[in-house]
């Protein structure tokens, strides 16, 4: 792979990266207040509330993709990222992943409360009375088995890419959005034969907000990977300088424990 | 995988791209060709965005719902 790095040490006397004026964090605020008035007016049945939550979603969206394209060209095209640049932006993803795993922790402390100690009220066993789970050693099992392949064919991936080697690097990243994708549509199938829904009590409750949260963050994960997938194609990313593509790995990782916690509590201990 | 031969073989147009986009000092959202397409109907949604949200804002506060 051809090294394409700038050498900005030429054109300035420090490391850092003094960002141009931009729009998109003013417009994708309001865009944002324009998601939450419309989701708002949607859910208390408002004239058009459907239509204005759709905009929000979609502009949120859009101004999201047009700044993601300005940091690319940041990037790939105009040399800012240097390693002080990427140390900073690696530190950023560090924490936000760590504000990931107290996001997750809050949920499993809602479904151990419920779960360690049974209320008289759901038969004081769980699963609760009249609640029939699902098989741990069915689909779950087997999206354990995908999940955990995904995560072999991207460092797969990952490593070929630091060779040099851009066939690897391509296979081990399709091959992984492949087994994501097989991923959620068997979790879609699965909560499509369930017996029980999110309303069905605090089982339900404390099921669908584990491991939809999770299903959550594996299709933003898939995401993720797809546009690292786009940038090797594009010849972004090169041996020593995939700060997106090394972000992708880590919280695919993540979302890969997530899932083994989910797997081991939610689905074999909850329902045993 | 033979069917990703194409995608293997693509050239390679950083260079140039480079050039391209180091050679203006416009905003960095207008640089690119097609920029001026995406920033532009990203401008008419937004503003189309922003009537809704008054409108959906002046609705809660009066409290309008669907007649």
């Amino acid at each position: 792979m051809e090294n394409t790095n700038l050498i900005i040490s030429r054109f300035q006397h420090f490391p850092f990266h003094l960002v141009d004026p931009s729009p998109w964090p003013i417009l994708v605020s309001f865009s944002l207040l324009n998601l939450t008035i419309g989701a708002v007016a949607y859910m208390h049945g408002f004239t058009y509330g459907g239509y204005i939550l759709t905009l929000g979603f979609i502009l949120t969206t859009y101004g999201m993709i047009l700044w993601f394209r300005d940091v690319v060209i940041e990037a790939s095209y105009l040399g800012h990222h240097t390693k002080e640049v990427k140390n900073g932006l690696m530190m950023g993803v560090i924490l936000f992943i760590i504000s990931e795993i107290f996001a997750f922790l809050s949920v499993f402390w809602a479904f151990f409360h419920s779960s360690l100690s049974p209320a008289i009220e759901i038969g004081g066993s769980w699963p609760p009375l009249g609640i029939t789970p699902l098989d741990p050693f069915a689909i779950p099992l087997l999206n354990t088995f995908l999940l955990l392949s995904s995560g072999a064919f991207i460092t797969y991936g990952h490593h070929a890419l630091i060779a040099g080697n851009r066939k690897g690097a391509i296979d081990g990243v399709i091959i992984t959005i492949i087994l994501a994708v097989i991923f959620t549509a068997l979790q879609y199938f699965e909560y499509s034969v369930a017996g029980f829904t999110m309303a069905d009590g605090v089982y339900g409750s404390a099921f669908y907000a584990s491991t939809g949260l999770h299903g959550f963050h594996v299709i933003i994960g898939t995401i993720f990977i797809g546009v690292a997938l786009i940038r090797i194609i594009n010849y972004q990313l090169t041996t020593k300088h995939h700060n997106g593509f090394e972000s992708a790995i880590l919280y695919w990782h993540f979302v890969d424990v997530v899932w083994l916690f989910l797997f081991v509590a939610v689905y074999f201990w909850g329902n045993t | 995988m033979g069917i990703l031969t194409p995608l293997y073989n693509l050239p390679n147009n950083v260079l140039e791209k480079q050039r391209m986009y180091q050679n203006t000092h416009k905003p960095i959202m207008l640089r690119g060709p097609r920029s001026n397409l995406y920033v532009g109907a990203y401008t008419a949604l937004f503003i189309t965005g922003m009537l809704g949200t008054a409108f959906a804002a002046t609705s809660l506060v009066r409290g309008k719902k669907t007649e």
